[in-house]
């Protein structure tokens, strides 16, 4: 199992937190190719850690900060007669350094959700926060910064722009915002997804599976307060999928990131460290520790019932 | 940023190349001037005041040519743009502000300019090498010697910049277009935005102002204020743009049906593809028609004042007109001795008698004539000439009176002369001729003078024998003849030349030979106006293949399924044609209906002007333009259906 296989070359705390996630099937049994230790602990894993030892549904007694916060959010489309509400009354809080899956039948507004909590999408009601800052409150040119700098997204597909090159692409956000790129970092994290001989090709000389580590990659390379992955993992054969999830679980055990994936594959949701279940735009069921079975029988139940 | 720019842009290399051709011939036109313009300085030769006019013509073609070059870069960027929704949605949630988007498109577009003007700086020496063949030929009769054209830093300097400032400024609303994409586009189709209101709104507003801009039209005859068409001209386009959408979906189908009956099936389908995005028909409509609309125009004009000049030859009838060698109609007194150093006795002595024997001539009319009279006081000239041989030679627009009546005792007046003295018809005028004699005569005829074209219009009219009773020269200062009928011209000039053998230097001249050299100025003239209306035909052209070309990116999937379903290449290419040919003539049929309306208002302006016209309908030039038109359709379609029958059919359904 990969989680077990590559913890064992890391930092010690690490290999304390992979023993809780029995369920999680990510990366190739055989160790092939890009499953490559990362080479020293993240500078932050102790955040991850601390985070780790709290219960998933963050009581605020604790001295924790959210990544990401939702206060009573809704989200409808469309007016009159043909009003589709894709969120009702949503309270969700992120805690950092942790890996969520939120699941769903189709249309119960995990996707929506996503994107309110990224600030792509403006919210009808409530409130999101990133980090300690009210979404609302800020410009157009206020929440790019803050996507920019805080924020990484995976998508289901269209991830990369054909145009440029992987390594281009990898680099484009830092690119956009003037920054230098850490290169220690960055090179940690190609090393991590496998694609540093990779780094010339243009994205359409890339398998799916590699486009989309490269996406979770350039996602991680700003070092963002959260990852969004929108179903990256939808447009992909089991194994990829399995391999891309690893990816994530393992920059969240051993570079200390927060990761909210949005998915539809029970299996995914299982190497989460926390399962949302959400059904006709409302939180359903929030447990830790997920299993796959569990996760199926749960969303199966949320999309039979109305 | 830049380097992002580049790479999009090479990419879709063919696709850069094909819109900078928008801007290569306006920067042609506007750097082969100035190319040419140096040149003439350089040699030290200014090719006179030709080269100021020509000069100014180029400069104006260059500036429509550029301007449709603005409306197909608009175009294509906003085409571009909208294709490029989701990348540019993923840029902002990357991180990318507005700003950087905008100026992204505007980078793109700066580099296309660029291209574009480079490639017209060539383009110029081909231009300006053409320009000096121009302005040596004897029509234009200025000298510039076959040397090195003179390729100036200015020159280059200039070509860039209006390259870029044309790309730029064209590209500013996709640009600002580009900056509004949510970055919730990435991973969601936005839901359209609810257009109709707008659209309402548009059409309102655009079928004001194109009222507005055709209704100049009227009222410029009316007042008679040519500018007011300029504006007019412009508004119609802004309106007619504004228009587009409805106006062109409506027209398109007009179009497309003949084209779907020729086509069947495959025209069905590109009558659809041409109306299924009506803004985008619209928008290649408005860059079509100002080719169009500019030769209908120019054709309009020429056809006119050509029409004018036929109609008013129609009323001369001389078939030869010989005048000494040396003008004598200068104003001139012809008093003192006569003697042969007067050039004017070139026709005097026997010659009238011995041409009236040629049985070859069934007319023969000496007008003699001159200058220093007195008429009531009013210094003048007078001619005498029988009044019924003058009838046989032109039709004199009588108003009052009869010109058979001018007569011994009778004088002949002008219009303008009559109104101006208040004479009518039996008032007595005193005529005093440089001799010193003066009679009193009766005005016995009054007529209207045509200022410009006809031949030969008399002014003060009298008979031949009160002035030679006054003491006039008698010897004609010109001598009209008419050939006999059945008579061939070149036996009836065969004759006069014998007569005119071994006597002092006549000029014989063809009756209509002023006409002819009139009409050929203006055929030529037109004929340079019409290769800049074609040239700017041509860059409008170049908007069809490009909308083309982006659009049939767009349908990969589509094209795939057709073929799939069993269409096969040929058929793809004939659907690919008919959508050229409908969203061709559009324009096309808008540029027409234009030009020929801004054509009527201005002939309609002009009629009393300087340059008086008679307002004509070239019809076979229009249906010419039309047939072209369809042709150009076709030819504009033919990269495109290369590259939408080359489509491969697993793959393209497979994409995406």
């Amino acid at each position: 199992m990969l989680g077990r296989s590559t913890r064992r070359l890391v930092h010690p705390r690490n290999i304390k937190i992979g023993g809780k996630w029995p369920n999680c099937g990510g990366g190739p049994e055989d160790g092939q190719g890009w499953v490559r230790a990362l080479p020293g602990p993240a500078t932050d894993v102790s955040a991850g850690g601390a985070a780790d030892d709290q219960h998933v549904t963050g009581s605020l007694g604790m001295a924790i900060v959210a990544a990401a916060r939702a206060v009573g959010i809704s989200k409808r489309y469309g007016t009159g007669a043909a009003t589709v509400t894709a969120l009702e009354a949503v309270t969700v809080e992120f805690v950092a350094g942790q890996f969520t899956a939120v699941v769903g039948p189709s249309g119960s507004g995990k996707s929506t959700l996503l994107h309110c909590l990224a600030g792509l999408d403006t919210v009808d009601e409530g409130v999101v926060y990133l980090g300690a800052v009210d979404l609302a409150t800020l410009s157009d040119r206020e929440l790019t910064r803050l996507r920019r700098d805080r924020v990484g997204f995976v998508f289901q597909s269209f991830s990369l722009l054909p145009t440029l090159t992987a390594g281009e692409n990898l680099l484009l956000p830092q690119r956009l915002a003037g920054r230098v790129p850490d290169r220690d970092w960055v090179d940690r994290v190609v090393g991590a997804v496998g694609l540093a001989d990779r780094l010339g090709h243009r994205p359409n000389e890339l398998s799916g599976g590699q486009q989309q580590r490269l996406a979770a990659a350039r996602a991680l390379a700003g070092r963002p307060a959260v990852v969004f992955a929108d179903e990256p993992t939808g447009n992909l054969d089991s194994r990829s999928g399995a391999e891309l999830i690893g990816f994530l679980r393992r920059s969240v055990d051993e570079l200390g990131q927060t990761v909210v994936l949005v998915t539809h594959d029970p299996t995914a949701a299982a190497c989460a460290d926390r399962a949302l279940v959400l059904a006709d735009g409302r939180v359903v069921d929030d447990i830790a520790a997920p299993t796959a079975e569990w996760v199926a029988d749960r969303v199966r139940r949320a999309g039979v019932a109305p | 940023m830049i380097r992002f720019a580049v790479t999009g842009l090479l990419a879709h290399w063919w696709r850069t190349a094909l819109t900078s051709l928008a801007a290569v011939v306006g920067v042609g036109i506007v750097s082969g001037t100035l190319i040419i313009g140096d040149t003439a300085d350089r040699l030290g030769t200014t090719g006179g005041d030709d080269v100021g006019v020509l000069r100014q013509v180029m400069f104006l073609a260059g500036a429509v040519a550029l301007l449709v070059g603005s409306f197909i870069v608009n175009l294509t960027v906003s085409v571009t743009v909208a294709q490029r929704t989701r990348e540019l949605a993923l840029l902002r949630c990357l991180g990318a502000d507005r700003a950087q988007l905008r100026r992204l498109v505007l980078l793109e577009s700066l580099m296309i300019g660029a291209v574009g003007a480079a490639a017209g700086l060539a383009l110029g020496f081909g231009v300006a090498a053409a320009l000096r063949a121009l302005v040596n030929t004897d029509w234009l009769s200025g000298e510039l010697p076959g040397q090195a054209l003179v390729l100036t830093p200015r020159t280059v300097a200039l070509a860039l910049l209006v390259g870029c400032v044309t790309a730029v400024l064209s590209a500013l609303a996709p640009a600002a277009r580009a900056g509004r994409v949510p970055p919730v586009a990435a991973v969601r189709d936005l839901a359209p935005p609810d257009a109709r209101r707008r659209r309402a709104t548009r059409t309102a507003a655009g079928a004001l102002v194109t009222a507005a801009g055709l209704a100049t039209v009227p009222l410029a005859v009316a007042s008679a204020h040519g500018p007011l068409l300029i504006p007019g001209a412009a508004a119609t386009l802004v309106g007619l743009r504004l228009l587009g959408p409805v106006a062109a979906g409506r027209l398109a189908r007009v179009v497309g049906w003949p084209v779907e009956r020729l086509l069947r099936q495959p025209g069905q389908l590109g009558r659809r593809n041409a109306v299924r995005n009506p803004e985008r028909t619209a928008a290649t409509a408005s860059a079509v028609l100002v080719g169009p609309a500019l030769i209908s125009l120019i054709a309009v004009l020429g056809a006119s004042t050509r029409a004018y000049i036929v109609d008013q030859y129609g009323r001369y009838h001389a078939d030869f007109e010989l005048t000494a060698d040396a003008p004598a109609m200068s104003g001139q007194p012809a008093s003192g001795k006569p003697g042969a150093a007067d050039p004017s006795h070139a026709l005097g002595g026997d010659l009238v008698a011995r041409l009236a024997a040629l049985p070859e001539l069934a007319t023969v009319a000496p007008v003699a004539g001159t200058g220093d009279v007195q008429v009531d006081g009013v210094r003048t000239g007078v001619e005498a000439v029988e009044p019924a041989a003058l009838a046989r030679i032109v039709d004199v627009d009588v108003v009052a009176g009869r010109l058979a009546d001018v007569t011994a005792g009778g004088i002949g007046v002008t219009e303008e002369a009559a109104t101006a003295h208040g004479w009518t018809v039996g008032s007595p005028l005193r005529v005093w001729l440089a001799s010193g004699r003066s009679r009193t005569l009766t005005v016995r005829a009054v007529y209207a003078v045509d200022p410009t074209y006809v031949p030969y219009q008399p002014g003060y009219l009298l008979a031949p024998a009160d002035y030679t009773a006054l003491g006039g020269d008698p010897a004609p200062l010109r001598v009209f003849l008419r050939a006999a009928p059945g008579v061939p011209l070149a036996a009836a000039r065969a004759a006069v030349d014998r007569v005119l053998a071994g006597r002092p230097p006549v000029r014989v001249e063809a009756g209509h030979a002023e006409a002819e050299r009139d009409l050929d100025m203006i055929g030529r003239a037109m004929r340079v106006y019409l290769v800049l209306a074609g040239l700017a035909a041509l860059v409008g052209l170049s908007g069809v293949v490009n909308v083309l070309v982006l659009a049939i990116a767009e349908r990969r999937r589509e094209l795939g399924l057709l073929r799939a379903v069993g269409m096969d290449r040929r058929q793809v290419r004939s659907m690919v044609r008919a959508e050229a040919v409908i969203m061709t003539m559009v324009g096309v049929a808008l540029g027409i209906g234009l030009g020929v309306a801004f054509g009527w208002g201005g002939v309609k302006v002009l009629a009393h002007s300087s340059s008086p016209t008679l307002f004509t309908l070239p019809v076979g030039t229009l249906a010419a333009v039309a047939g072209l038109a369809a042709v150009a359709g076709v030819a504009a379609a033919v990269l495109p259906a290369r590259l939408a029958s080359r489509c491969n059919v697993p793959r393209s359904i497979a994409a995406e």
